[in-house]
């Protein structure tokens, strides 16, 4: 059942990604071809918003239950968070080229969504200072808590301040209000529901390998012995040398 | 649920009172910073004088930068010393918090106080209200302490834990410096007061809610005996053993 979902995952994205290069060209761009970089930008940035509300949902999570599976989810979609965000990042700056003549604009749409990109770098700094489990998990889980408010406000509330708007070269009313061509807003969402796919198949593979790094460390009791560990005398397993060892 | 009025709060802010006024540590370090980072500025701005936007902007990421340096070490400088053990033992996490909170708030208030004072005769822009300019400038300190108190916080037992509470905390500090625009540019003469209003409510919010989210942090993070990330029966502490 699994192999079928993930083979018709691999036909989905496929396919979404031939259909993003048979749409028309979007002509009032600066360079029509080039605007198909919306196809992914756009769906990042979705994603990256709703794995920092996750992080936060999950983190709250933790604080209440405690347990193993809220941390890994907890830390499975920060790390998500952070791949589509700086996904995002990294689109939106080509856009930024490719279209309005520029790497970086100033405008406050870019300088918001950079700001989020510290918020998820912000948690991965921390979640790496931590040798001890249990204290990264809290810490990053009290982060994580502390950033959903702000990260919030510069995704969701910022962009449709008014001087932003006047300011920013982003538009705030095409998608909410439809004005996309039929053949761009089926891209559009079709990518987003692909990629959320994808990412939902990610988020359950790490959650899983998290679990499991959980379990070994919890039957070997060192927590020292991850990758995570940022000393340098970290104490090392005893290995076998010999079928008799 | 910690109170401001509590004994044990009054009590933490009595004794990092104390411990500031036999060290100066604290003042001499955000007074060396400040004034340096105001020369800096008026170096910068010595040929042409800034706009109002820019000016109010100057002195928001002055006064951040201050509070970064600064607040950290209210609680950083306790575990190093070796005394956060005895402050924990003596205090309930909670109270501890608020009262070192309390302490930064009314540390890096004065100041934003006195540096935007300075800072105004400084840096050529003449200022059109100054009631609101020194509200702004105080409230900046304000909210920059209290979400570098929440932070530091979080960094307390962490590797690296000085840098470490700048990484986070700055993040968390860059909205400040758009509502310290918001209200400072119109002390400056550009935009109405209704901007300005909505940047002191703001900053305001900005400043209440890491004292309400701060003791619980505490409570979860300071607390040794209970470890959520722990099974029961495996040896607490072990860290610190």
């Amino acid at each position: 059942m699994k192999q079928i979902s993930h083979l018709l995952l691999g036909v989905a994205v496929a396919g979404m990604l031939i259909f993003t290069f048979l749409v028309p060209d979007a002509q009032l761009f600066m360079e029509p071809s080039l605007a198909r970089i919306l196809f992914t930008h756009v769906p990042c940035a979705f994603l990256s918003s709703i794995f920092i509300v996750s992080s936060a949902f999950f983190a709250g999570s933790f604080v209440r239950k405690g347990t193993d599976v809220a941390a890994a989810k907890m830390h499975a979609s920060i790390e998500l968070g952070t791949i589509f965000a700086a996904l995002t990042m990294a689109t939106g700056i080509l856009f930024s080229k490719i279209q309005w003549g520029a790497w970086w604009h100033n405008d406050p749409r870019q300088i918001s969504f950079l700001i989020v990109l510290f918020f998820y770098a912000a948690l991965m700094a921390l979640r790496g200072a931590y040798n001890d489990r249990g204290r990264m998990d809290r810490s990053t889980a009290w982060l994580s808590i502390s950033l959903v408010l702000p990260a919030i406000f510069l995704m969701f509330v910022f962009p449709r301040l008014k001087f932003v708007e006047q300011k920013s070269f982003h538009p705030t009313r095409t998608i909410p209000e439809g004005q996309l061509d039929f053949a761009y807003s089926f891209g559009l969402w079709g990518t987003l529901v692909v990629l959320g796919w994808l990412a939902l198949v990610i988020f359950s593979l790490r959650k899983r390998v998290e679990l499991a790094e959980r379990a070994l460390d919890d039957n070997y009791g060192h927590d020292e012995t991850g990758s995570r560990g940022s000393t340098a005398d970290g104490v090392v397993r005893p290995v076998a040398v010999s079928k008799k060892d | 649920m910690s109170s401001f009025f509590s004994p044990q709060v009054k009590a933490c802010l009595i004794k990092e009172w104390r411990v500031e006024a036999r060290s100066r540590q604290g003042l001499f370090v955000s007074a060396l910073f400040g004034f340096m980072a105001l020369a800096a500025v008026n170096f910068s701005t010595m040929i042409s004088v800034p706009l109002p936007g820019l000016a109010a902007g100057l002195l928001a990421v002055i006064l951040i930068f201050v509070a970064t340096v600064a607040v950290p070490r209210i609680f950083l400088a306790e575990d190093e010393q070796g005394t956060f053990d005895l402050v924990r033992q003596w205090g309930a996490s909670g109270p501890v918090f608020l009262g070192k909170a309390l302490f930064g708030a009314i540390f890096q208030g004065a100041a934003g106080f006195i540096l935007g004072l300075f800072y105004s005769g400084m840096i050529g822009v003449p200022v059109v209200n100054w009631p609101l300019f020194l509200v702004m400038s105080t409230l900046l300190g304000i909210a920059s302490s209290n979400v570098l108190c929440l932070t530091s916080t979080m960094v307390m037992t962490a590797s690296n834990r000085w840098v470490l509470a700048s990484v986070v905390g700055l993040p968390l500090l860059f909205p400040l410096i758009f509502l310290g625009i918001g209200g400072l540019k119109v002390s400056f003469g550009d935009g109405g007061m209704e901007g300005a209003y909505q940047s002191i409510a703001a900053l305001v919010g900005y400043a209440v809610v890491p004292l309400g989210l701060g003791p619980m942090v505490a409570q979860s993070l300071w607390t040794e005996r209970r470890d959520p990330g722990q099974k029961p029966g495996l040896p607490q502490n072990k860290d610190r053993l």
